[in-house]
């Protein structure tokens, strides 16, 4: 039998457990986390396509905002070591195909 | 049992993260009080920025917790790069920006966008890592429920890590009737190999 169980549902992100009780002797069990990403993409695209209304997107404030990057896929990178290496993280922004969760599409 | 083992599991790991991420300050415990290690509140004390109001870095670092000011301030762009600064003076270089949900909102709107407050809403920012670039590198901003809302820390996690006394572990107790009964238990404490690497900003508003 399957029963499925939601453990927090904060934002955008949703946390299920899962178990998957065959018989008494055998259970297995699944943390299934989920995010709807709509919101974060639309958000990022709106900040690059409108950049040039941002007068704070220079040099002089000190602060400039590269990416948006989604909780789960952040998790994701996390267990791969990817966010802990500065160079590996640096690539990852750099790369193409990560190109949606950019926001100033410079190279770092 | 399985399945209450795995809920009782990832619930004692959430009271861990709050354990590490609080003031809570070190004692060594006695017959009737359990003992406890000091946390990262009561460590940071060389790159701090604070209220001061009434508020007060610990008095003996890694011993005694800080001192929370009675006034509360909003968390800006001048307070983190003031941090920041001071880190990188020391030699840290810290990566990461672990504020709470509501700092979290404040924060992807510091760079001044129109577009971005009119944009970002609570429940998008609470789900995403904003990664911004700043005079002192490269930084990432979570959110975390676990810690207190009116604290920020800016963390390089080379020099800070979880150390266990003893780790998970699941022992089973006495029978009652038909009833199976597992205790489970963790301890553990913040290893701070240099809480100079380290930055805090503390006494921010929380709403």
């Amino acid at each position: 039998m399957l029963t499925k169980q939601i453990l927090d549902h904060t934002g955008h992100v949703l946390s299920e457990f899962y178990v998957d009780e065959t018989d008494s002797r055998s259970l297995q069990i699944h943390h299934k986390v989920t995010q709807d990403l709509g919101p974060t993409l639309k958000l990022t695209k709106t900040l690059r396509d409108n950049q040039h209304l941002d007068p704070f997107a220079n040099k002089q404030s000190g602060w400039k905002r590269v990416a948006e990057i989604p909780r789960v896929l952040y998790d994701q990178l996390a267990q791969q070591g990817i966010t802990k290496d500065k160079k590996k993280f640096k690539q990852w922004l750099n790369d193409y195909h990560n190109k949606p969760f950019r926001v100033w599409e410079g190279h770092l | 049992m399985a399945h209450q083992m795995a809920r009782r599991t990832k619930e004692l790991k959430r009271s861990v993260e709050a354990a590490l991420l609080s003031n809570q300050a070190k004692a060594t415990g006695n017959a009737t009080t359990a003992r406890t290690s000091a946390m990262i509140g009561a460590w940071l004390d060389t790159n701090t920025s604070f209220d001061a109001t009434s508020g007060a870095d610990p008095v003996t670092v890694g011993s005694t917790a800080r001192t929370d000011s009675s006034a509360q301030r909003a968390l800006t762009a001048s307070l983190i790069n003031t941090v920041m600064q001071s880190c990188y003076t020391e030699g840290g270089e810290p990566d990461r920006l672990m504020v709470g949900p509501f700092n979290k909102t404040v924060v992807s709107t510091l760079t001044g966008r129109s577009i971005a407050r009119e944009m970002i809403d609570s429940n998008t920012a609470g789900s995403n890592v904003t990664v911004f670039a700043t005079d002192f590198g490269d930084l990432q901003v979570m959110p975390n429920r676990f810690q207190r809302e009116r604290d920020a820390f800016l963390i390089s996690p080379e020099f800070a890590k979880v150390s266990y006394l003893r780790n998970f572990q699941v022992s089973t107790l006495g029978k009652t009737s038909d009833a199976e009964t597992k205790h489970l238990v963790v301890e553990m404490g913040l290893e701070m190999t240099q809480e100079a690497a380290h930055g805090g900003i503390f006494d921010l508003t929380t709403s």
